[in-house]
């Protein structure tokens, strides 16, 4: 059975400006010990998918369709009690930030002794240990010893594998990690991408990776779902996606990535850039900078066309398997 | 090939000297020592005319520091810059400015960089005015013709930054150093913030200037993807010191230094297909206190007691440069 099954999602945010559909229409499930690569550019509503798994989407925002089913039963239908003992404890975030999230003025080991024991009763030298059990498990160094630090003492990426601790507390059946090695050297992103990829392998935990990178993807998910403007454009397993993407978009952006290999070429770039999400046009979303648009994609917005396989895009003309990028 | 811009040995270093309560603490015997950052280390290197040379490490490695030593941002502790043979270190005499001049910088954060309560137009045209390459009369349709040149709507010369994408911010930043007729451009992680698809705008952008107006690039950046694609060479940093320098190919096939083969084996590459990432121990150490001998070595799956007490020399073959004991008679 999947673990979280996401169907038609629809978060809105009714602004000054009109209503923006920050989410629109997104559908994928995820079973035990999956990952997957949620990939787009900033505005694409990538983070705000996510936010909506956990209820944690603030007013103007708010999920007005659609259903979230985890482990079978509708989080939209659970209380906000019922909710708040889910969080933290069956599904966890990992957001971009760390310094955000973690608390400058509390220790580690306050943070996380009551992250544990908010969810269950158990003594504090019990909840103790366990802090310094999942702190070993993402390498921090002499983890006793650290949980008596504030934030402010450890480096940027000490920071985030703390953050990730604590996410991995209570032994999530999903995480939602939201850009968590963006903000940091590459040395250290791998690092955690191959810790991680070792705790969703030994947990079986299940994990929505959401990133603008998808060199990162590549090497980390299962499948790939894409995003542009609220919409899931194209999804699919991570290798067959990446090497024959069948929406515009997804090529575009593959073509973007510098390096491997084309030294000095031009990039094939998308021209123009990330549409209006208040006044988006009609048809397509996508219609304006692509090459490949007709006049049906300036009246119709595509529907998704399942190809098999589990791969699945939203293009009136998608590019012929083979053709490669344009 | 004559350099077009020469490093010798500079060096920067950020200290924190005593303040009073400090020094009166000192005085009554307290252990206190005041602290002092080797932001950059004994960098040398030069860069042809016409040539795009990387700069590439991780935070906190002086990549930045040393960009902004060339564009004489930051006055250097030691060592030397010259700039078509004449020393621009510190930029006293006319000639040195007028050299200077030539170099601009491109900031990382548009946002930050430009006057938000000045007109895009004033932005870009500001400089032109005051250094007389152009007048106040013939400045619109100077400024005009440069927003052409990066893509941006000559139309939008009257509005404020904030009315514009991050794309075209930056655009505007490219703009407004090239409105004073550089020929060296250091670009100080340029595209970093932008996202993928207009990343690859921006990226095209240089190059088309490149090949227009004839620039040399100090291109500095931490996404390797980005300088295999736009370098013709590649300077690799660690904590203040330079490890590696070679050309593009060269380094990106064959990187000698431990650091920079551990760098380049953990670039995330599409596509490489399901990844086992591979790590290199540790973290950076802190800058304040660095470890002995080479910077690496706490870190460095080869490292031999020599690497504790003795800095490694920069060995050069056939344009190879690698700072690493392994390549100078070993770790012994």
């Amino acid at each position: 059975m999947s673990v979280l099954d996401i169907r038609d999602l629809q978060t809105h945010f009714f602004t000054d400006a009109g209503v923006v559909k920050a989410v629109d229409g997104v559908s994928f499930s995820l079973a035990a010990g999956e990952v997957l690569g949620l990939v787009g550019e900033s505005g694409s509503g990538k983070s705000v998918t996510g936010f909506s798994i956990l209820r944690l989407v603030d007013p103007p925002g708010q999920v007005v369709g659609g259903q979230i089913l985890f482990q079978g039963q509708d989080l939209a239908q659970l209380s906000n009690r019922e909710m708040r003992s889910l969080r933290g404890n069956r599904i966890a975030m990992i957001f971009q930030d760390p310094m955000m999230t973690l608390n400058p003025v509390l220790r580690i080991e306050t943070q996380m002794v009551e992250a544990v024991r908010a969810h269950e009763r158990i003594s504090h030298a019990a909840a103790r240990d366990r802090a310094i059990t999942t702190l070993a498990k993402v390498g921090i160094p002499s983890p006793a010893e650290r949980l008596a630090a504030y934030p402010h003492q450890f480096s940027g990426g000490m920071r985030q594998r703390v953050a990730i601790a604590i996410a991995l507390l209570n032994g999530p059946d999903l995480i939602v990690a939201d850009e968590p090695t963006t903000a940091l050297d590459v040395t250290i992103q791998s690092q955690i991408l191959a810790e991680v990829q070792e705790l969703a392998r030994e947990t079986g935990t299940a994990l929505i990776w959401i990133t603008h990178d998808l060199a990162v993807v590549a090497g980390l998910a299962d499948k790939i779902s894409v995003m542009y403007a609220g919409k899931i454009v194209e999804s699919g397993p991570t290798g067959q996606v990446l090497r024959a993407p069948r929406h515009p978009y997804t090529a575009g952006l593959l073509g973007s990535i510098p390096g491997h290999g084309r030294r000095g070429e031009r990039l094939t770039q998308i021209p123009g850039m990330a549409p209006n999400m208040a006044r988006l046009p009609m048809g397509c979303a996508f219609a304006p900078r692509c090459a490949l648009a007709g006049d049906l994609c300036r009246k119709t917005a595509p529907g998704v066309s399942d190809i098999g396989g589990g791969q699945g895009y939203r293009c009136h003309y998608p590019i012929a398997t083979g053709e490669g990028v344009p | 090939m004559t350099a077009m811009l020469e490093l010798i040995n500079v060096s920067r270093r950020f200290e924190k000297k005593f303040d009073a309560v400090e020094k009166l603490a000192y005085r009554l015997g307290a252990d206190l020592r005041e602290t002092c950052v080797n932001a950059v280390d004994g960098a040398s290197f030069s860069i042809a005319r016409g040539e795009v040379v990387g700069l590439v490490g991780e935070s906190g490695c002086g990549k930045s520091t040393l960009g902004r030593m060339v564009a004489g941002l930051l006055p250097v502790s030691g060592g030397t810059i010259r700039f078509e043979g004449v020393d621009v270190t510190d930029a006293a005499e006319a000639e040195a400015r007028a050299k200077r001049l030539r170099i601009q910088m491109i900031f990382q954060d548009p946002m930050s960089s430009l006057n938000p309560r000045m007109k895009v137009q004033s932005i870009i045209g500001e400089a032109a005015i005051h250094h007389g390459l152009t007048t106040r009369a013939g400045m619109p349709a100077y400024v005009a013709a440069l927003m052409e040149k990066v893509g941006l709507d000559p139309a939008y010369a009257q509005r404020y930054p904030h009315q514009f994408s991050g794309g075209q911010r930056q655009r505007i930043g490219i703009a407004r150093a090239l409105a004073v007729q550089p020929d060296f451009l250091i670009c100080d992680e340029s595209i970093a913030a932008l996202d993928v698809s207009i990343q690859a705008q921006v990226i095209n952008l240089f190059q088309d200037l490149r090949r227009d107006l004839d620039l040399t690039y100090l291109f500095i950046s931490h996404d390797l993807g980005v300088i295999e694609h736009i370098a013709d060479r590649v300077v690799v940093m660690y904590l203040g010191r330079i490890v590696e320098i070679a050309p593009t190919e060269a380094l990106f096939q064959d990187p000698r230094h431990p650091y920079a083969q551990a760098l380049l084996d953990q670039v995330p590459r599409l596509g490489a297909g399901r990844q086992a990432f591979r790590t290199v121990k540790g973290e950076i150490p802190s800058p304040l206190n660095p470890p002995p001998g080479c910077h690496f070595h706490p870190r460095c799956p080869m490292a031999g007691p020599r690497c504790q007490r003795e800095v490694p020399r920069m060995i050069t073959e056939n344009g190879h440069g690698t700072a690493c004991h392994l390549h100078d008679g070993g770790t012994a």
